[in-house]
Formats: C-alpha cells, sequence, structure tokens
C-alpha cells in the first residue's frame, strides 16, 4: 500500500482534502517507471470521490501499478473536505457543476500534486460532470497535458430539468415497464413518493416524438463544453468514452463526426451505462483509460 | 453541555488494513464512533456524516469516522468487505480510542453501521449507541441490494437478463457478483444473508432514530420501542433526487441522546 492523506490550503483558506497513491519506488529491473505525469481523476456530481462504486479508487489503483502517481481529491464542500454545500433537488447539483463552480479546486488541485510530485504535466481523468469541470479547468492551465473524458454529459443547464433525450426516455420506459408488477412500486406511486416530475417527462418526451418532434437541436447543448472541447482538441490530446446504453448516447453519436474533425478521439463502449456496472464494460473501460 | 472546544481535524490510515480514519479532536474525554453505511449509501450519506461528526466535535467530543476495508477511502478491494471484517474494522477504531485515553466510548451507526453498532453493544461496553435508521434484518437488505440489479440491467442491457436466484447461482460459480458496480463476495452475501435480524431485545437499551416513518411502520417492534423519528430531515441513502447535507434537526436530537447520563 502506498497512498496518503494530503491536503492543501485553497485561495478561500478552506482545506481541500485528498488521497495521493503514490507509485513504489523501482527497485527490480522490471518494475513499471516512475512517471512525470500526474493522473488527477475528477468524480462526478457531488457526492465526493467515493461515488459510482468506487470508480476513481479502481482507476487510482490501476494507474499506481503502472507507475503513475494519481491524486484524488474532494472539492472543498464536498466529502471530506472542508466548507458548505447548499441541499437541493439534483438539478440544481447538476446546474452547479456545469456552471463551472468546481474549477478553481480543481486548477489549485492541480498545481499541487504537480509541485508535491515533481510533475510535468497532469493527466486529467473525469466522469459525467467530473469530465466537464476537467474540460473548462484544461482552458485555464497549461499543466494540463491530456483529457479522458468519460460520459460527459453534453446537454446543457435548461435541458436537464425539463427535457429526456430518446435514449433516456427508452430506459424509463423500460424501467417502468418491469416496474409494473412491483406491488412496492404502485404503492410509491399512490402515496406519492414517486418521481411524478420524471414520469411526465419520460410522457412528455415520448409524446413529443410520437406528433414528430425533433431530437436534440444544437440550443439545448452544453455551449461552454463544446467550445472548450473544440479549443482542447486543438491543444492537447482528448479522448471521450461512452457507454452505448449512455442516456445521452444520441447527442454524443450526433457530435462524434465533429469531436472528429477537432481531433478528439471516441470510443463508444457496447453494453455500458452510464456508470459502467457490469464487469465487461468496467474491464474495457480500464483499458481504454490505460491505451490511452 | 459546556463550551465547545477548539477541534483539530486529520485524516490518516489506522492499522495493517490501512483504514480510512477522519479524527475530530477536541481533547475532551467523551469519543464517539461513526460507524458507516455500505456501497452507494456511503458516498451518498457522507457529507452528512463529515458535517454531523464537525458539529459534534464542536459540541465537546473527540469524533472519528472511518471506512471499512474494501469500501470507501479505505485500501482494499470491493470484494474483500465482509461483515466479520467490518465488525473487527469497527473494533479496531475502538481499541484506537481506548488507546488515546478513552474512558467513554459511544457509537452512532447509520443504516449497516446502525445494524453493526447494535451488534457491537453486545459484545462490548459502550457508553451510547445511538441508531440513526438502522438496517434491521441484514438478509432482506442484501436480498434487496441483489434484487436492483434489475434496474443496473435495464440500463445496461435494455431488458432483466438475470433474475436474483441467477445472480446466486453465478455467485456460486464464480464467488462474486457485481451489484451496482460494487463487487460482492460469496463470504459477504452468505454473511449478510445468514445475520441474525434484530429484535426487540437487541434495541431495548439503544437510542433509535429515525426520519422515514416507513422503516418503523414495517417492522412492529420497533414502533413499541417508540423511537424518536424526526420529521424535517430529507437525507436519503436509497436515491439522489434531493441531497440533504445538513440535517439540524437529527444532529441536535443526537446531541440530546449524547447529553444523556
Amino acid at each position: 500500500m502506498n497512498r496518503k492523506t494530503v491536503s492543501f490550503a485553497n485561495q478561500r483558506g478552506l482545506r481541500v482534502k485528498g488521497i495521493l497513491f503514490e507509485p513504489d519506488a523501482p527497485t527490480a529491473s522490471d518494475a513499471p517507471p516512475r512517471h512525470k505525469t500526474g493522473i488527477l481523476y475528477l468524480p462526478g456530481i457531488v457526492l465526493g470521490l467515493t461515488a459510482v462504486h468506487r470508480l476513481s479508487v479502481q482507476v487510482a489503483t490501476e494507474f499506481q501499478q503502472l507507475g503513475y502517481p494519481v491524486f484524488l481529491f474532494d472539492h472543498s464542500g464536498i466529502g471530506e473536505s472542508e466548507g458548505d454545500l447548499f441541499s437541493g433537488p439534483y438539478d440544481e447539483f447538476v446546474s452547479f457543476i456545469k456552471r463551472g463552480s468546481l474549477v478553481d479546486d480543481t486548477l489549485e488541485a492541480v498545481d499541487y500534486f504537480a509541485k508535491c510530485c515533481g510533475l510535468r504535466e497532469v493527466v486529467l481523468i473525469g466522469h459525467c460532470g467530473g469530465a466537464l469541470t476537467a474540460v473548462y479547468a484544461t482552458e485555464k492551465s497549461k499543466k494540463i497535458s491530456r483529457l479522458l473524458l468519460i460520459s460527459p454529459p453534453l446537454v446543457g443547464e435548461s435541458t436537464e430539468a425539463t427535457g429526456m433525450s430518446k435514449a433516456q426516455s427508452k430506459e424509463y420506459l423500460a424501467l417502468y415497464k418491469h416496474k409494473l408488477f412491483s406491488v412496492s412500486a404502485w404503492s410509491r406511486l399512490f402515496s406519492g413518493k414517486s418521481d411524478y416530475r420524471q414520469i411526465l417527462r419520460m410522457v412528455r418526451a415520448k409524446v413529443f416524438r410520437k406528433r414528430g418532434g425533433g431530437v436534440a437541436d444544437d440550443g439545448r447543448l452544453n455551449k461552454p463544453l463544446l467550445d472548450g472541447l473544440a479549443s482542447a482538441g486543438r491543444r492537447i490530446d482528448v479522448k471521450i468514452i461512452y457507454g452505448d446504453r449512455d442516456p445521452g448516447i444520441e447527442e454524443f453519436r450526433g457530435w462524434q463526426e465533429q469531436f472528429s474533425r477537432w481531433r478528439i478521439r471516441t470510443t463508444v463502449i457496447p453494453n455500458a451505462s452510464h456508470g459502467f456496472v457490469t464487469d465487461e464494460s468496467m474491464t474495457i473501460l480500464m483499458s481504454e483509460l490505460k491505451a490511452s | 453541555m459546556g463550551a465547545a472546544a477548539p477541534t483539530q481535524e486529520s485524516e490518516f490510515y489506522l492499522g495493517t488494513k490501512a483504514l480510512y480514519v477522519s479524527l475530530a479532536e477536541c481533547g475532551e474525554s467523551r469519543w464517539l464512533v461513526l460507524v458507516p453505511p455500505l456501497f452507494e449509501e456511503l458516498p451518498r450519506t457522507r457529507k452528512l456524516l463529515v458535517n454531523a461528526a464537525r458539529k459534534f466535535a464542536a459540541a465537546g467530543f473527540n469524533v472519528v469516522r472511518f471506512d471499512y476495508y474494501g469500501t470507501g477511502l479505505s485500501e482494499g478491494r470491493c470484494e474483500d468487505f465482509s461483515p466479520a471484517q467490518a465488525m473487527q474494522d469497527l473494533e479496531a477504531v475502538v481499541t484506537f480510542c481506548r488507546e488515546r485515553a478513552a474512558r467513554q466510548v459511544s457509537l452512532l451507526g447509520l443504516r449497516y453501521g446502525a445494524y453493526l453498532a447494535a451488534q457491537a453493544a453486545v459484545r462490548s461496553q459502550y457508553r451510547q449507541v445511538i441508531l440513526w435508521e438502522p438496517v434491521i434484518d441484514p438478509a432482506a437488505y442484501v436480498m434487496e441490494f441483489i434484487k436492483s440489479t434489475a434496474v443496473d440491467q435495464i440500463m445496461t442491457f435494455g431488458e432483466v437478463r438475470f433474475s436474483p436466484s441467477e445472480l446466486l447461482e453465478k455467485l456460486g460459480r464464480e464467488g462474486r457478483i457485481l451489484v451496482n458496480g460494487y463487487a460482492l463476495s460469496t463470504a459477504a452475501v452468505d454473511e449478510l444473508r445468514q445475520a441474525r435480524a434484530l429484535g426487540r431485545g437487541d434495541c431495548e437499551k439503544l437510542a433509535l432514530v429515525f426520519w422515514r416513518r416507513s422503516t418503523v411502520v414495517k417492522t412492529p417492534f420497533l414502533a413499541e420501542l417508540k423511537p424518536i423519528v424526526c420529521t424535517n430531515v430529507k437525507v436519503a441513502w436509497d436515491h439522489i433526487k434531493f441531497l440533504e447535507h445538513e440535517a439540524k434537526e437529527l444532529v441536535d436530537t443526537t446531541l440530546g441522546l449524547l447529553a444523556r447520563q
């Protein structure tokens, strides 16, 4: 085991806490070399770095074994770090991230990591909202040499609360069909505990499409993200990895050609959801990350 | 409760299992160990526990939080988690407190952590044991968790390919299954399925705090024990539709319980 707890004070005077995974010092001739490139992982949403089945820890362990230092941290207000975070509905946290609220701490974390491990460059791996933050941060740091973006949601802030993509509505429909025979699901529905807004969004999306409504127009998309990707693609190596069952796959496929024009590499993993919850999808995800 | 002592927060890895530990020290003699939930319930409630720990520390407790081996920020792979190991981890953390001259140690557990705290109370003496929304029956809990893969499967394959019983067969054959992305070992599933459900006798002397009335209604002996039910707490462990990171009523209620002699 070669991981340690670390922290730094951010510009607002709050302690940002994290874990540094250091590669073992090479002792044998076949040991992986110590790299001057470090990996910084950014988790999605605001549940901290253990969310989504400890994906961050799994990524960190894999890259540590390859000889890379890896840094995981919680932004101020999140998880272990100091600072307050508001309470509220999920959509508000999505907007919070899409507005770039986590960029400043990310930039400070990049600097801290580079300094404490003597790194020349830092690779950002971000999942979901973490991928958005990674793109935004890249605009402002020359130390970031590469982006590996897992399932970045392409839709913008206003769309999240009201709209639903075709893939999303299809998934929810399958889910609700499955729940047709669940007594507890019906009891939740009649006791007011179901997410009526979600059901309404799904029905609206279905009805709208049946009437000939269109798929994602560009106005629905997250423009700062697309601008950031266009700019990053010209400067550094960028790769986007998506699961073919991700609710955002439709928008992603619509932009794949444009991404390739921006010199951004893309991969779609078969039978993989947004959270990569199967052994097969996790294995492919890890090999895609390591191959990059 | 006296004036809050200044607290100092530190994080470190404890023991040969390298358990992630966070210690908020205030220099007083009362110690409180927060016993965490499992799987995705852990990140969903982490900020609540972090904030609560800071409030308890400000109120004069040395507060220790930790992650079980194979969970959270601790060493180990997900499949290394087992209930027996989790109990050992809790005991290692309590030993750490006692080695730091803790005379009075209390436990506060959330969900599976509350179940574990109730079990620990049978084995050892604690000043107080407080259970927040405890898992009552680990066997039902793990089966619910396994059943929840139906949602995963729909999200991944567009259909349910494996029923819970087929997943258990797979577990028997392969020694592990993935549930919500968490690898569960045969040992973990078997131990949880064979674990004794909490009964009235286990809970009589413990402080029970709920905020979902449905939990109490579903378990008749809980209603008989007249637990505290907080009415303004929205903390969820089973979804992220609403995230509550500060639960004042819950923390104030718990501080009231901790202040009792």
